[in-house]
C-alpha cells in the first residue's frame, strides 16, 4: 500500500512536468521561430512477485504472473519541429525558412549557434544581426547607401545602391541542417546549439540538398496550436487530479488498517 | 483458531495489490502505448494439505496481474515521427538486452540518422535499422517508410500468440518469453497511422470507480477479520470463563 502512495506520487510529478511544458508552449505562442515541445512518458520498473510462465507444479506453468508497476517517469521532452505559419511583415530583413534548416549565427564568445527566427536587423556597421545583435555566419554586410535589399530563395543577398539601376550581390546566406534537429540544445532567446545527439551541422545553400527555401518579407510564426495545448492541459490537469485521488485512497486504506483492533 | 481470518486477510492483501496496480495505471494516464494492468482474484485452497472432510472449506483469494492489451484511443499529434498501431501487434526495438516489443510509437531520429525510440534504441524494420538520410518522412498505413520520396524501409510489426507470457519492462516495453517467440506480421495486415500516437488504454472514470471499490473492499475484509477476532476473543475470555 505504501507502494501505491509512491506510485501515485510519480504520476503527480509527471503531470506537473507535462503542465510545465504546456505552459511554456502557450507562453511562446507569438514567439517567431518557436518550436513547441511535448513531454513523453514511459512506465517505470516492474516489481515481479511471480514470473509469467513460471512453473506452478512439475508439469504445469502459471498462465499469468504478478508484475506490478511502480509508476511513470518522463522519457523525453521532445521538440516538435513542424513548420510554423508564415506571417507577412514586408520588412526586407525578415526571412522565413520553408522546410528544413537553421540560420547560423556567431555568438559574442565566438561560438556558433543556430536559429529559425529570421527577424534580422542591421547593426551600426551595416552587418546583418539578430534582435540580440548576433551576426549571421558567414557575415553579410549591407553597404551604406543601399536603397533596397533583396534576398533570393537560395539565400543570395543583393542590394541596389543609390544612383545605380542594377542590383549587386553582397553575400550569400547559408543554412544548416541536422540529422536529428530535436537533439539540439535550446539556449533560450530562440537560439539552439549543436550537441552529440543532434549530429554536426551540414551547411548548404537554401533550396538544395534538402534545405528549405528562404522567403523574404515573411516571418515563421510559432508552431504552437492553442487549441491543442488547451486540450493537453485539461487532460494533464485531470490526470493530476486522479493521481491525487489514488493517494487519498491509499491513505484511507492505511487509516482503516490502523483502526482495526483498537 | 478460526481459519476465516486468513481468508479475510488474503482478501485485504489482494486489495493492496489492486491498489498498487491501479496507482500504476493512473500514473501512466498520459504515457503513450501504455497497457493497463488488471488484477484478477481467484479463490484457491489455502494449502496443499487436504482438509479433513468435515472441515468447512475456507479458501483464500490469490491475485493474478494481467495486462490488458486492448486498443488505446488514437490521438492526433501531427508530428510525422509519431506512429500509432491500430491493429494487433507491436513495434520492435533493439536494446542492449535484445529485441523488445512496444506499442509506443513516439519515434525520433538519432544523430546518425536512424529511426529510434526516445532513449536512442533503434526501431527495427524488416531488414534491420531504418536509416533516414533526409526528410520529409512519410509512413504508409502498411508501415512502409519513405524519406525524401525514396523508400528507405518497412517497419517490422510482430505479434505474439500468448500475450500473457510477455514480461513487462520499464519504458512501455515487453520482453518476449523464450517459449513464445514473436511472429512477423505481413505488411499487408499492418495498420499504422502516421502523425498520431496510441494513448494509454485506461479510463479515468473507470479508475476512479475501481479506487472506491478497492478502498471499500479493503475496509470490508479488515472489518470481517476484526469480527472474527472478536468471536475468538469471546470464546476464550467469556464462554470459557470458570
Amino acid at each position: 500500500m505504501i507502494r501505491a502512495l509512491y506510485t501515485a506520487a510519480t504520476g503527480l510529478e509527471a503531470q506537473q512536468l507535462n503542465i510545465d511544458v504546456i505552459a511554456n508552449n502557450l507562453a511562446n505562442v507569438s514567439t517567431s521561430g518557436f518550436k513547441k515541445s511535448r513531454a513523453d512518458f514511459q512506465d517505470l520498473l516492474y516489481q515481479t512477485t511471480r514470473e509469467p510462465g513460471g512453473p506452478a507444479t512439475s508439469t504445469t506453468q502459471t498462465s499469468t504472473g504478478i508484475q506490478v508497476g511502480l509508476g511513470v517517469r518522463p522519457a523525453a521532452v521532445q521538440r516538435i519541429n513542424l513548420q510554423g505559419d508564415f506571417n507577412q511583415t514586408t520588412n526586407p530583413l525578415d526571412i522565413a525558412i520553408g522546410g528544413d534548416g537553421y540560420f547560423q549565427l556567431t555568438l559574442p564568445d565566438g561560438s556558433t549557434a543556430f536559429t529559425r527566427a529570421g527577424a534580422f536587423k542591421l547593426d551600426s556597421t551595416g552587418s546583418v544581426v539578430t534582435s540580440s545583435g548576433d551576426p549571421l555566419s558567414p557575415q553579410i554586410n549591407i553597404p551604406d547607401g543601399s536603397e533596397s535589399i533583396s534576398i533570393g530563395d537560395d539565400g543570395t543577398v543583393s542590394v541596389t545602391l543609390a544612383g545605380q539601376s542594377a542590383p549587386s550581390q553582397v553575400g550569400q546566406i547559408q543554412t544548416a541542417r541536422f540529422a536529428n534537429p530535436s537533439g539540439l540544445r535550446a539556449e533560450g532567446a530562440n537560439i539552439f546549439k549543436e550537441t552529440d545527439s543532434s549530429g554536426p551541422p551540414q551547411l548548404g545553400t537554401p533550396g538544395q540538398d534538402g534545405l528549405g527555401q528562404l522567403t523574404q518579407g515573411f516571418l515563421e510564426g510559432s508552431n504552437v496550436s492553442v487549441v491543442e495545448e488547451l486540450v493537453a492541459m485539461i487532460s494533464g490537469q485531470r490526470a493530476y487530479e486522479i493521481n491525487s485521488r489514488a493517494i487519498s485512497a491509499a491513505d484511507e486504506m492505511l487509516r482503516t488498517a490502523a483502526s482495526i483492533g483498537r | 483458531m478460526d481459519a476465516g481470518i486468513f481468508s479475510a486477510m488474503s482478501g485485504s492483501l489482494a486489495a493492496q495489490t489492486r491498489l498498487d496496480a491501479l496507482a500504476n495505471n493512473l500514473a501512466n494516464a498520459n504515457t503513450s502505448g501504455f497497457k493497463a494492468e488488471r488484477v484478477l482474484q481467484r479463490a484457491e485452497p489455502a494449502g496443499d494439505i487436504a482438509p479433513p472432510p468435515t472441515a468447512v472449506k475456507t479458501p483464500v483469494t490469490r491475485e493474478h496481474v494481467l495486462t490488458d492489451f486492448s486498443q488505446g484511443a488514437v490521438s492526433q499529434t501531427g508530428n510525422p515521427l509519431d506512429v500509432a498501431l491500430t491493429g494487433e501487434g507491436f513495434f520492435v526495438v533493439k536494446t542492449e538486452q535484445g529485441e523488445r516489443l512496444t506499442r509506443s510509437g513516439s519515434f525520433t531520429i538519432d544523430s546518425a540518422g536512424y529511426l529510434a525510440a526516445s532513449d536512442g534504441s533503434r526501431i527495427q524494420g524488416t531488414s534491420g535499422d531504418i536509416n533516414i538520410p533526409r526528410g520529409p518522412v512519410v509512413i504508409g498505413t502498411d508501415g512502409s517508410v519513405r524519406a525524401d520520396e525514396q523508400r528507405v524501409g518497412q517497419l517490422r510489426i510482430v505479434r505474439v500468440e500468448d500475450t500473457a507470457k510477455l514480461i513487462r519492462e520499464s519504458g512501455t516495453r515487453f520482453a518476449p518469453a523464450a517459449d513464445a517467440p514473436p511472429v512477423d506480421v505481413a505488411p499487408s495486415s499492418v495498420k499504422v497511422i502516421q502523425g498520431a500516437t496510441e494513448a494509454a488504454n485506461i479510463s479515468p472514470v473507470e479508475g476512479l470507480v475501481q479506487l472506491i471499490e478497492t478502498v471499500r473492499g479493503f475496509e470490508t475484509y479488515m472489518r470481517a477479520a476484526e469480527r472474527l477476532d472478536q468471536i475468538t476473543s469471546k470464546a476464550i475470555n467469556d464462554v470459557g470463563r470458570v
